[in-house]
């Protein structure tokens, strides 16, 4: 529900910003200042300034808020590192597309240097949720090791066992279809039409099984697969990092200049 | 350990990202660096980082004062108020709000929708043609363009003065000034009711329709360029535009006999003064159409010279002389120029010239009988006699086809009306022609009515009875002159004449020497009562009754005498008397005598007669 909430709020800004400029975006350069929204869209403009300086402060708020969340250990206690991550992705999303269109999709100049940097570190954003998600953690994140999750598998194995309300030979279907290299999507199906033959849909029992199959879905990857993720999200790091300090870096001089040319956006 | 190891990585990457960059950004030039673009070509040569204070004030954007640092000419109008940057719309807006730049080299800082710029807010109204002009560049160009700087820069709008002649040719060549409206106004070129009477010659009659080409004509100019002449044109003298058409043959001004109100006779007729030549027209001849006196046919150029020179002019020059010299030639001794009817004096009045001359007991009429009204040039009518008198036969004389009233002049002559003309000949046409004694007989014995004293031609009837009195009525049996027709009898050589009559249809045909005699020896007339009557009837049949008895009753038997018994109407002698059938018969010697010699006279009771009955039977009664 949360996660759906915040990625309704970025779909409807982006429809909403593209609906508003899409006759402003697509002119070519030229054309443009003779749009009649142009006073508003252009990158001055009170909506394309407005764009930049919120879409800066949620890049800023995403990036030291989960930064230091994660780094201070005063602040651990402050909510799960999960949902922090989570916010920390929809504000650096939500962020990066206001300044898009606070650029009017302009691409020139240093501040573009800060402006490709965002994508990047947006881009591998991205990249790294895909690994990071395929890394088994305990619930405040921290991955687990080799052991941990053989121990998690047999607690599970043994708790399929004491199914009573499944044969023998539907545990046996299960435990195969939990360690079988398919799509989670395919083994939840797979697993539902097994339990609603011997379990009521809402037992606890059906529940678990559902749980299970995600669960076990994290950990069927072999030991080398997870060794990779674990590896590829440690260098992840090394390119996410510089990423975000030179857009940092470059928007602060972009930020300096506009200021000290006199756009003040609605401050004038 | 890991977390160095970590480090090193990022300060590596960052390092090596941050070349990569530098080598990105650096393909562009470092005024690129912090431009949100690139200037427009105009501004080009600002296109640099040093530069951006040149337009843009720190902390304060870009502010106009910098604009018209550069833009001179722009700064120049709002001073003065002038242009379409000095209204009060516009001049307070920042420029950049229609002139903002950064959108590449190629963008169109001065753009503006030419079909909706308001020009009026330039300060000069588009008004008539100018508002229907589709293309701005046909005012907005280089050639309209008085400043040479601003005129070198096809995109610029500015530079454009208001007078007409800013970008209209002056097709005047400057004889009008310079103020077009005075005559033009915005609609079109072509003035439609441009008013003439400011110029020193108002248009008047003819001239106002006339196409203005006609007088002002073009006009080829040195450099070979056609040019319309409107001021200056020579006006002063008709024939500044006109053809003398008289070739000079007329020494007055044009004006005298025309005006502008055309060429016509008419005109000059109203117009030209015949007092100003030697012959001013009086009387009537100040009705007279020029034409009459002036001979119309004649070309152009010898039109009206008839007469020049001439000092006195005849009358005759124009009139003939209906009197054909017998008065002279002096007409004004009779006649004035009111009129030919109206005489000095009317004793010499030639009634001749006109259409009735007087002849006969016409002549001899005063004046007045006819001309009864106030002039004697009144109309009168005269082509009947009756227009004058009255006609005595009261329209009853008329052809007997047409049945008009017939023409005076077939019987009466001006010599009066007595006597007619009308003869024996053209009587013998009447449906009574004269015969007999009718042709001595005077017309008025059968024309004149007696009652109504007057004569009369018509129906006076074409039988005897109608003129002569029928003395035989109640004393001719009518089976002898049925319907009174007397020529049964009668002949128009004369009364007596009556051989017509056939004696034979009566009980009493004519034989023998009765044949002979006369009608009044057996049909006497009575006269009783003063008047004569003629005996036809009831006469009676003895021989009697008209002869006398010479034997004075010796023959007589019971009172009667037939005459018969001797005599026939072949004569009295000799006699059918055979005196063999008679007491004493003639023989022997008695045969041969004589009858006297038996038969002596006798006289008795006075008269003197034969006796034959003497009753001597016996020879004694005569021999002794």
């Amino acid at each position: 529900m949360y996660i759906t909430i915040l990625v309704v709020i970025e779909i409807a800004v982006f429809i909403w910003l593209v609906r508003l400029g899409h006759s402003y975006y697509v002119l070519p350069l030229e054309e443009r200042p003779f749009h009649e929204l142009h006073r508003q869209l252009k990158p001055s403009g009170d909506i394309g300034h407005g764009l930049g300086i919120v879409g800066t402060l949620m890049i800023l708020i995403g990036v030291f808020g989960y930064m230091t969340r994660k780094r201070w250990r005063a602040l651990q206690r402050w909510g799960r590192l999960k949902y922090w991550l989570e916010f920390h992705i929809f504000l650096c999303t939500l962020g990066p597309m206001l300044v898009l269109f606070h650029t009017a999709f302009k691409f020139g100049g240093i501040v573009s240097i800060s402006f490709w940097s965002m994508v990047t570190v947006v881009l591998s954003g991205v990249f790294g949720r895909y690994v990071y998600v395929r890394i088994p953690q305990t619930v405040e994140g921290r991955a687990l090791d080799w052991s941990e999750i053989e121990e998690i598998k047999r607690t599970v194995e043994q708790r399929l066992k004491g199914a009573n309300e499944l044969s023998d030979e539907q545990k046996q279907t299960i435990w195969q279809i939990w360690n079988a290299p398919t799509s989670l999507w395919k083994k939840k199906r797979q697993i539902k039409r097994i339990a609603r033959k011997s379990v009521d849909r809402g037992s606890p029992l059906y529940d678990w099984l559902i749980e299970q199959t995600e669960l076990m879905h994290k950990l069927s990857s072999d030991k080398e697969r997870i060794n990779l993720y674990k590896r590829l999200f440690k260098y992840w790091h090394v390119f996410h990092l510089p990423f975000a300090i030179i857009m940092l870096l470059i928007m602060l001089i972009h930020v300096g200049v506009s200021l000290a040319l006199g756009f003040y956006w609605i401050f004038d | 350990m890991k977390q160095k190891k970590y480090l090193r990585l990022s300060i590596r990457a960052l390092w090596h990202i941050a070349v990569m960059g530098g080598l990105f950004v650096g393909t562009q030039p470092i005024s690129a660096q912090f431009s949100p673009g690139p200037l427009y070509k105009g501004h080009e040569e600002l296109d640099d980082i040093s530069k951006c204070t040149e337009c843009h004030v720190l902390g304060h954007k870009v502010q106009n004062e910098k604009c018209l640092n550069c833009h001179d000419e722009i700064a120049w109008l709002l001073e003065r108020g002038r242009g379409y940057h000095a209204h009060s719309t516009v001049r307070n807006q920042p420029c950049y709000n229609c002139h903002s730049d950064h959108h590449g080299r190629n963008f169109q800082i001065i753009r503006f929708d030419e079909k909706n710029f308001d020009h009026n807010l330039t300060g000069y109204r588009l008004e008539g043609a100018h508002a229907r002009i589709d293309d701005c560049r046909k005012c907005h160009n280089s050639q309209n363009i008085r400043n040479a700087e601003l005129s070198k820069d096809p995109d610029t709008w500015l530079g454009l003065g208001t007078d007409c002649l800013n970008c209209h040719e002056d097709e005047h060549r400057g004889t009008l000034g310079t103020d077009c409206k005075k005559c033009h106004n915005l609609e079109s070129f072509k003035i439609e009711d441009f008013n003439h009477d400011k110029t020193d010659f108002p248009l008047r009659g003819k001239h106002a329709q006339v196409d203005c080409k006609q007088c002002h004509k073009k006009e080829l100019l040195a450099d070979g360029s056609e040019f319309l002449r409107y001021a200056d044109v020579p006006h002063t003298r008709c024939t500044d535009c006109h053809d003398d058409v008289h070739r000079g043959t007329i020494s007055f001004d044009c004006a005298a006999c025309h005006t502008e109100q055309g060429f016509k006779w008419s005109i000059v007729r109203r117009r030209f003064n015949h007092r100003k030549t030697n012959y001013p027209l009086e009387g009537a001849h100040r009705k007279v159409d020029c034409k009459k006196c002036h001979d119309a046919s004649n070309r152009l150029t010898a039109l009206f010279a008839e007469f020049r020179g001439e000092t006195i002019q005849d009358c005759d020059r124009c009139h003939d002389d209906p009197h054909e010299g017998r008065f002279g030639t002096q007409c004004s001794e009779c006649h004035v120029v009111e009129s030919f009817y109206l005489l000095k004096d009317m004793s010499k009045f030639d009634h001749s010239v006109t259409d009735f001359p007087l002849k006969g007991k016409h002549a001899s009429v005063d004046c007045k009988q006819c001309h009864t009204s106030q002039h004697y040039s009144d109309p009168l009518p005269h082509n009947h006699c009756t227009d004058c008198h009255e006609d005595a036969h009261r329209g009853e004389i008329v052809d007997p086809v047409t049945k008009a009233v017939t023409d005076c002049a077939q019987c009466h002559t001006e010599e009066g009306f007595s006597p007619s003309t009308f003869d024996i000949d053209q009587h013998q046409t009447t449906a009574f022609p004269l015969e007999g004694v009718h042709i001595a007989v005077p017309c008025v014995d059968c024309h004149l009515d007696q009652g109504e004293n007057r004569w009369k031609f018509e129906n006076i009837g074409k039988f005897c009875v109608d003129c002569h009195e029928d003395v035989h009525q109640g004393f001719l049996d009518e089976r002898f002159y049925p319907n009174q027709r007397c020529e049964n009898c009668h002949q128009t050589e004369s009364w007596s004449d009556i051989r017509a009559f056939d004696h034979s249809v009566t009980d009493f045909p004519l034989e023998g020497k009765h044949r002979e005699v006369r009608c009044g020896d057996c049909h006497r007339a009575d006269q009783a009562e003063g008047s004569v009557q003629i005996q036809f009837r009831d006469i009676s049949q003895q021989c009697a009754s008209c002869h006398d008895d010479i034997h004075y009753g010796q023959f007589e038997e019971d009172g009667r005498t037939d005459c018969q018994r001797c005599h026939t109407p072949q004569g009295w002698k000799p006699s059918t008397f055979d005196h063999n059938t008679a007491r004493f018969r003639l023989e022997g010697k008695h045969a041969e005598l004589e009858c006297s010699a038996c038969h002596l006279p006798t006289v008795r009771d006075g008269h003197t007669y034969i006796l034959y009955a003497n009753g001597k039977i016996h020879c004694a009664d005569c021999h002794r």
